[in-house]
């Protein structure tokens, strides 16, 4: 099994088809931090000690029925489009793409399920799925998290919690995140006031691609902060009630935008919508900002012809690994601009998306 | 007012976060913001930069002068100054005085709420350091001095007003004492 076998269906992330449920939170996931309890932690091991670890902790992980047949490698098996693949579509960190020998990423075949051994900490426990349903995902990896318990014994203490490299991470070692995608908000200049807002109930809110309100393609990331002091279930209530509600804020904006500001809406879409059509060179960022207009105006009705499953799988496809691997070759930078403009110029006429106004 | 990350330089630059309800304050000399990546125009974690530059405490050097050093992976205070990464589950003891100031900054609590692992793992990780005993078999008599009790009030205290070095040192003599009374027989246990 490799890489390549991948890039031809959507990421565990992204759906075919794309329900209303999915519109404005595209998907959530699940990541526990674990770590044995007697060795040095990844980043102090050493590679030779890494190896050992890794050797002991991989059967562990496949031996578990959830994996279902699991799939697997070790990071100096990977050229680096591979790793750039597996991080866009959210298997493994740049972290872990930075590191070789001793540090391995193993996957469910449905890519939902995925465990980096050897990162920061000696196992990352990860699940995502499209949606915003974090108390599904939560017993999910939960009950993985407890299957594997019983196979390797995890660093643990009663008053902190699960020990982590990063005191960052100590205590539940959970990171909860929702992928949320606000262009009508954005559109507004309204994302900054949620963001401080949030921030205020130790959320964090990222912008994919970027640090800070920087976002490609108006995408965030909502995630907890703190992992001491709070139980995993009030977390995780918290921070789908906060998703719920940024649900709501977007919608809003969306009907505003509607209804007083139609022109500004129509300019926004029909602008992205031309610039798509008739670009010969587009940039990562430039034609995921584009497309999210795009998205925005499929899902406002403004766009005939193209569903989100495929827009999703267009969005995909042309984010740098990816595009370089269909091309089977590795491109120099403006070559990829190139062939990024050309697929999506095709893609779209080949859906016959067209405005509808 | 001094820095509190060098301690030497007058402190110009006062930060104040505002987190889940908890007020913390940080207060530097102008190179130590710097070196810090304080920038005004962006929102800031004061962890973050807790963790980059550090705020020194008592008990940095173990009592011969030495500097400390986790006993399970040798990971030295200057290296997890350095990588703000930890070695190992030990260093959590190891280091307990750097980290509970950096904890309690970062985290909504100090204490561990939720899952525990199946299987009854009741042994704790994390083993507070005791003085070697002049025997080991000779029973500790119960220290005089505060109880637990009077103890747990005044880390209270210090964590009300944000005393986060008064704190470690205090939640240090806790476990210490609590180690040292568990190991002394209940009443009415014949000798």
């Amino acid at each position: 099994m490799t890489v390549d076998d991948l890039i031809r269906r959507p990421g565990a992330w992204l759906l075919t088809d794309a329900g209303p449920d999915t519109e404005i939170a595209v998907s959530a996931r699940i990541r526990l931090a674990r770590n044995l309890r007697q060795a040095a932690f990844p980043s102090w091991a050493g590679e030779e000690e890494c190896v050992r670890i890794l050797n002991r902790l991989r059967p562990a992980v496949e031996s578990l029925p959830f994996l279902d047949g699991a799939w697997g490698w070790e990071m100096s098996e990977l050229d680096p489009v591979d790793r750039e693949i597996l991080c866009e579509r959210h298997l493994i960190s740049s972290e872990l793409a930075s590191r070789n020998r001793g540090s391995a990423v193993v996957l469910r075949s449905d890519e939902s399920l995925s465990v980096m051994i050897n990162e920061e900490d000696h196992l990352r426990l990860q699940v995502m799925r499209p949606g915003a349903n974090l108390m599904g995902l939560w017993e999910e990896i939960d009950a993985f998290d407890t299957a594997l318990s019983e196979l390797v014994p995890y660093a643990f203490s009663p008053e902190l919690g699960y020990l982590t490299a990063c005191p960052s991470n100590v205590g539940t070692g959970l990171r909860a995140s929702v992928m949320v995608h606000l262009p009508a908000l954005r559109l507004m200049r309204e994302v900054e006031p949620v963001v401080k807002g949030l921030n205020k109930i130790g959320l964090a809110v990222r912008g994919i691609g970027g640090e800070g309100t920087e976002a490609m393609g108006n995408m965030f990331q909502v995630s907890n902060q703190m992992t001491l002091g709070e139980g995993e279930i009030d977390l995780i209530r918290r921070l789908e009630a906060v998703v719920q509600e940024l649900t709501t804020h977007e919608r809003n904006a969306r009907a505003r935008l509607q209804e007083k500001h139609p022109a500004r809406l129509r300019d926004f879409v029909g602008r992205a919508f031309g610039i798509l059509m008739q670009a010969h060179i587009l940039n990562s960022q430039e034609a995921l900002d584009l497309l999210s207009a795009l998205r925005l105006g499929i899902e406002m009705d403004l766009v005939r012809s193209m569903g989100g499953g495929e827009l999703n799988r267009l969005m995909q496809s042309i984010l740098p690994g990816h595009l370089q691997r269909q091309a089977r070759r590795d491109l120099p930078v403006e070559d990829r601009d190139q062939l990024r403009a050309m697929m999506v110029r095709e893609r779209l006429k080949e859906a016959g998306a067209e405005p509808a106004f | 007012m001094k820095c509190q990350a060098c301690g030497a330089n007058p402190a110009t630059v006062h930060l104040t976060q505002v987190m889940d309800g908890k007020v913390r304050e940080i207060h530097l000399c102008e190179s130590c913001a710097e070196q810090g990546g304080v920038n005004l125009q962006n929102a800031l974690s004061l962890s973050e930069l807790l963790l980059k530059i550090g705020v020194p405490e008592e008990g940095a050097a173990t009592p011969d002068g030495a500097e400390r050093s986790c006993p399970g992976c040798h990971m030295r205070r200057s290296d997890f100054k350095k990588t703000s990464r930890l070695g190992c589950a030990e260093c959590y003891t190891a280091f307990s005085a750097d980290l509970a100031p950096l904890i309690a900054s970062m985290h909504k609590g100090e204490r561990h709420v939720g899952k525990t692992p199946p299987g009854g793992l009741v042994t704790p990780v994390v083993m507070p350091v005791v003085p070697v005993p002049s025997s080991p078999a000779e029973t500790p008599s119960i220290p005089v001095g505060p109880t637990p009790e009077q103890l747990h009030k005044q880390l209270a205290a210090a964590i009300v007003v944000e005393n986060y070095e008064e704190a470690a040192l205090l939640r240090d003599q806790i476990r210490l004492l609590e180690e040292v009374l568990a190991r002394v027989p209940a009443k009415g246990t014949p000798p």
